[in-house]
């Protein structure tokens, strides 16, 4: 069920509202995810509002550079970022979210992002989408920018 | 029995090399705020049996509330290694998930720290530890 939620960092400089759905929830192996143990929910951009601390925020790449993995510097926390599956979306944490227990949190949709294009090709036939178009390679800066360019200073 | 197992951020410039008993010393997990936003599977390590290999001048430090825990992140791709925890500050907690060759079916958590109920959790483990002892 799509429900409006806010939620932030640690120390409070990046805070955002965004339309969710904590039915939609999904895990990922991938090297990053692993480490960042973010759990996803996939958000379009007309749905997601950055509220406050678009200087907190910095954008870490790798690889094809597709992904923009922001956090806060004063924190290192992930509350959003753009996945490189889902370029012209935004991955919100849910861990993030304010009152969120973690214990509660039951992904339901896993993502072997491992190997990762055998993983996109399963994702894009389950739901019935093609690919996402690159951009050039830009289409996860320039979601970004845009969340960015909108948010208040 | 004591292994040596190495780990880092996701970028590569913060390495770590660890001695860690896993059986001896389950993996935790905590519900405070800041754990829960981190996701930190939380390894016990004593100082001496942390070495930074690489990358001290890479990480960045965030504190809050009392300001005793050391929240270490790698201050360009953002992850959590490792840190000196608010229960043991003089220590280091090791993130299991940044282990190289982390296994979530093997490393799975099995010790629960209420951080939420912070004092009250912590003199609740000081007191059946020295029970133990």
């Amino acid at each position: 069920m799509l429900e409006t939620r806010e939620g932030g960092c640690h120390c409070g400089r990046v805070r955002f509202r965004a339309r969710v759905d904590l039915d939609r929830l999904s895990e990922c192996n991938c090297s990053i995810c692993t480490k960042k143990g973010i759990l996803h929910l996939p958000t379009d951009p007309a749905d997601f509002e950055l509220l406050r601390g678009k200087r907190a925020l910095t954008a870490y790449t790798f690889q094809t550079g597709m992904a923009q993995h922001t956090f806060c510097t004063h924190c290192g926390m992930h509350p959003f970022y753009i996945p490189r599956s889902q370029p012209h979306r935004i991955s919100v944490n849910a861990r993030c979210l304010d009152g969120i227990d973690a214990a509660s949190l039951k992904p339901q949709r896993f993502f072997g992002g491992r190997n990762w294009e055998e993983a996109q090709a399963k994702r894009l036939a389950e739901e019935g989408l093609a690919p996402p178009d690159p951009m050039g390679g830009r289409a996860g800066a320039l979601t970004l920018q845009a969340i960015l360019d909108r948010a208040p200073e | 029995m004591l292994r040596t197992y190495e780990g880092g951020c996701h970028c590569g410039r913060v390495r770590f090399r660890i001695e860690a008993d896993l059986d001896e010393t389950p993996i935790g997990e905590c519900n405070c705020s800041i754990c829960t936003k981190k996701a930190i599977l939380h390894l016990p390590v004593a100082r001496e049996r942390l070495a930074i290999l690489s990358g001290a001048d890479d990480l960045a430090t965030y504190t809050f509330n009392t300001g005793t825990a050391k929240h270490n992140f790698c201050r360009h791709c953002g992850i959590h290694a490792f840190y000196r925890p608010r229960s043991d500050p003089e220590n280091y907690s090791v993130n299991a998930r940044c282990l190289d060759g982390y296994d979530p079916r093997v490393m799975q958590p099995t010790r629960l720290f209420d951080g939420r109920e912070w004092e009250a959790h912590f003199a609740k483990a000081g007191a059946e530890w020295e029970a133990k002892a």
